[in-house]
């Protein structure tokens, strides 16, 4: 239980605040976060903080750049955990992690009111805890609605 | 000090010019975060931009956050008890993709945030900011859904 690790993962800004407010839920493991802003310290203040390159659909060669790296980490670190709110960096990790027998968590971002994000769309088919934190965005096949950041 | 702050991603010019207009007869202490930005403000002290050690040092000096309708920022100022104003960004003049800032102002301001939508709302909100009604921060903050989201993570970990 210990030495197992949650792999946080999640775009800078907004993403990343959120992200640090999931932190009570996973207190006991051993965190390692990854971002895509560097000099970045978590909220726990002494976890590692990975950095990758921040990309999205509209920068598609970059795009490659942070799969790569996200998949480089997810090997090296094996979480059994992966954890995050956004976005493509994030859903990047979810896949990995997937793939590599990781149980996976996709919190969408409270600023996606109307509709989920592209990657919190895609992530559907890849997270073991599919969650949206709007009740009015929830369906019964998922995402699910257990609460919000605040 | 008011602190002014538009985030790391992109400029939002509207916002700095109606708080440096208004800033030139108010005579107060205010200090602007803005970006990427080419109109450089005339009556108020800023920077481009602030590494989040310094970041956080402003909000927690300030007794006012201005800011652009991010949820990082509104997050961390409830976080810190920080009264807050937002200016939602606006793709019409493309100082968004989109209008996920409109969306998620309107969203919230149900729950009591303060919302300028426009400069003169703004100019307004800021004439009568220390007289303007404290948001309130139970309605804001919404401790249970927070306390279920990760009593609910928490479930799924242990059964997993």
């Amino acid at each position: 239980m210990e030495n197992d690790i949650v792999f946080l993962v999640s775009s800078s800004g907004g993403h990343w605040v959120q992200l640090n407010k999931l932190l009570p839920a996973f207190s006991g493991y051993q965190c390692v976060f990854m971002t895509t802003q560097k000099n970045t310290t978590a909220k726990n203040g002494n976890s590692l903080v990975l950095t990758v390159p921040d990309s999205s659909r509209w920068t598609k060669l970059k795009l490659m750049h942070t799969a790569f790296k996200t998949f480089f980490y997810v090997m090296k670190y094996r979480p059994k955990y992966v954890v995050s709110t956004g976005a493509a960096p994030g859903l990047f990790a979810i896949i990995f992690g997937k793939a590599l027998g990781a149980k996976t968590i996709w919190v969408d971002s409270i600023a996606n009111v109307n509709t989920l994000s592209l990657s919190g769309k895609l992530a559907g088919k890849f997270s073991d805890l599919w969650l949206t934190q709007w009740e009015h965005l929830a369906k019964p096949t998922g995402p699910f609605y257990l609460g919000s950041v605040i | 000090m008011i602190f002014v702050t538009v985030g790391n991603q992109l400029p939002f010019n509207r916002l700095i010019q109606t708080v440096d207009a208004w800033a030139k007869s108010a005579k107060l202490d205010v200090f602007a975060q803005i970006g990427d930005s080419k109109f450089k403000p005339k009556h108020i002290e800023y920077e481009l931009f602030l590494d989040s050690q310094r970041f956080e040092d402003k909000l927690q000096k300030a007794e006012l956050v201005i800011a652009h309708a991010g949820m990082g920022t509104i997050i961390t100022c409830l976080d810190l008890a920080k009264q807050i104003i937002v200016m939602p960004r606006l793709a019409q003049y493309k100082e968004h993709r989109n209008d996920h800032q409109l969306a998620t102002a309107r969203q919230f301001e149900k729950r009591g945030l303060l919302v300028a939508y426009d400069d003169k709302t703004l100019i307004g909100m800021l004439e009568n900011y220390q007289t303007e009604e404290w948001v309130n921060r139970d309605l804001l903050k919404g401790k249970n859904a927070t306390e279920s989201l990760i009593e609910g993570i928490k479930q799924f970990i242990t059964a997993n």
